[in-house]
């Protein structure tokens, strides 16, 4: 579907004239329509896929030796890790595509009729490099060899901590919930580059509290941090609630910043966060109510 | 004002069943003027209406309201340039037949998230001027040919559209309700509307209500 999209893309990028009235604009306006759709498609489908994606790599665990969960599956090849990464950054980018189409659809010069499609261009390029990332990651994959699992991720600590800058759980935990409510902040004053950048710090200090704070209450276990394991059935796929609310709230929070996009959504982000929140602390006051102890 | 220049419009278009419905249509409405296009069935006179109601695509030339060329606008925009500008009227009345006449006026209505109050002012004076009102609250089902279309008049000028469209609207009219009919349009003229009417009904020239007649033959204006 995308290959026929971008050969369409290509085709309309060299011949489109808004001013002319010819039979071929007309032809190629209609193509762009079609073209817009089957992106849409494609990209509502990435989507899914991505969940998907992280769902057969905890599966897959049973067949790797050595893997527990996702991280020995992912770190089992050199291939893993910029996969998922690329994934990511590609639903984010299909999420901006297709507001950026609703953007195109609502303007009434059609101002980003070719940055739609140039932005398109730039995705396929992603998606085809995915596709082969893909294939080398799949194909890679030992079922003979062992792998490092969770373990190589707290391997070199001793309950202690490989958080960046050498920060304590303490530190980690109040400035989670401190860039929490800045972030509530800013997207209530509906900052634009500050909260770009609220919402990218608040990502990053998020993934290391999942993981090395909130992640130990919801398995009960102080040595054991991982990302990956959150997603399996033992913990009720508690990882697709924390890292897709966290990550529909980041994309909520960065598109509204955006100045191309006018509808805004603070509103949406702000409740997203603040489910996000619910979710990951959710285990951590269940914890301490019923036990008083910190882990 | 409407400008057509040049528009051709092709069905099945690159097949060998293609068919030319129009052919270098050049034609100016101005602001306020009634027209009449007249034709024999298959001249292209509906076609014509579709394309200046939006409702087609030309397949070549440019199709412009009041400056703003439509045939190049997007979806989202061609939907309100329907909604706001464009009254339809056409043979068959595509009501709701189990609503009441006052319930058949709203879907234009809602879509622009009107107040109720509007919405209740701005049916009560559509219905007023189709001599529709002593109906409102009547089921569609039970009316008569003539007030089924005179609830269709209402639901197209509810939303005060700037130009109405008129295809073959006296065709399941008989003729005492066809000179009601044509007294509504005199009132909708009055009111500044542009109107155009296809038909070969000879009532509209018998009572010289129009301001101009085009004639269409073989998808071209004579």
């Amino acid at each position: 579907m995308l290959f026929i999209a971008m050969y369409h893309t290509l085709i309309i990028l060299l011949k489109y004239n808004r001013d002319a009235t010819d039979s071929l604009q007309y032809i190629l306006e209609k193509k762009s329509y079609l073209v817009g759709v089957i992106v849409w498609v494609a990209l509502v489908v990435k989507i899914f896929l991505l969940l998907f994606f992280v769902y057969t790599l905890s599966e897959l665990a049973d067949i790797v030796p050595g893997a527990m969960c996702g991280a020995g599956v992912i770190g089992s090849n050199i291939y893993g890790e910029p996969l998922l990464l690329l994934k990511i950054a590609i639903v984010f980018l299909a999420c901006l595509w297709i507001l950026l189409n609703i953007e195109e659809q609502r303007d009434i010069k059609r101002t980003f009729f070719r940055v739609k499609l140039w932005f398109f261009g730039g995705l396929f390029f992603l998606i085809v490099l995915e596709a082969i990332l893909e294939t080398l990651f799949l194909s890679n994959i030992s079922t003979q060899n062992p792998v490092l699992c969770c373990s190589s991720i707290y391997k070199d600590t001793e309950f202690g901590t490989s958080l960046p800058f050498e920060l304590s759980n303490v530190v980690l935990v109040v400035s989670f919930y401190s860039f929490l409510a800045l972030i509530l902040v800013s997207n209530y004053k509906k900052y634009g580059a500050v909260n770009i950048l609220l919402t990218l710090l608040f990502a990053y200090v998020s993934y290391y509290a999942i993981v090395y704070f909130f992640g130990t209450y919801i398995y009960e276990l102080p040595t054991h941090k991982c990302p990956f394991c959150l997603f399996q059935s033992e913990y009720n796929y508690i990882g697709y609630f924390i890292f897709g609310s966290l990550f529909v709230a980041s994309f909520y929070s960065i598109s509204s910043s955006l100045s191309i996009f006018t509808a805004k959504s603070h509103t949406k982000a702000m409740l997203w966060y603040l489910l996000f929140a619910c979710f990951v602390s959710y285990s951590f006051l269940l914890y301490i109510f019923h036990n008083r102890v910190f882990l | 004002m409407i400008v057509l220049k040049n528009v051709n419009r092709v069905f099945k278009q690159n097949s060998n069943r293609s068919f030319e419905a129009l052919k270098e249509i050049n034609l100016e409405i101005q602001e306020g003027e009634s027209l009449l296009l007249k034709g024999v069935s298959g001249s292209g006179k509906s076609t014509l209406l579709s394309i200046i109601g939006a409702i087609l695509k030309p397949s070549s030339g440019l199709v412009a309201v009041d400056g703003l060329n439509i045939s190049g606008l997007s979806d989202y925009y061609l939907s309100k340039y329907r909604n706001e500008t464009i009254g339809f009227i056409t043979q068959s009345f595509y009501l709701f037949e189990e609503l009441s006449v006052r319930d058949n006026l709203l879907p234009p209505l809602i879509v622009n998230n009107y107040s109720l109050e509007k919405i209740e002012a701005l049916s009560a004076t559509a219905m007023q001027l189709s001599n529709i009102s002593h109906k409102a609250d009547q089921r569609v089902a039970t009316l008569s040919g003539g007030e089924k279309q005179r609830c269709m008049i209402a639901r197209s000028i509810v939303n005060s559209p700037k130009i109405i469209l008129c295809d073959e609207p006296t065709a399941n009219l008989d003729r005492e309700n066809s000179l009601k009919f044509i007294e509504i349009l005199k009132k909708l003229k009055m009111m500044g509307k542009t109107i155009v009417v296809a038909t070969h009904d000879p009532l509209f020239e018998e009572l010289e209500i129009m301001d101009r007649v085009v004639n269409i033959k073989e998808g071209r204006v004579e």
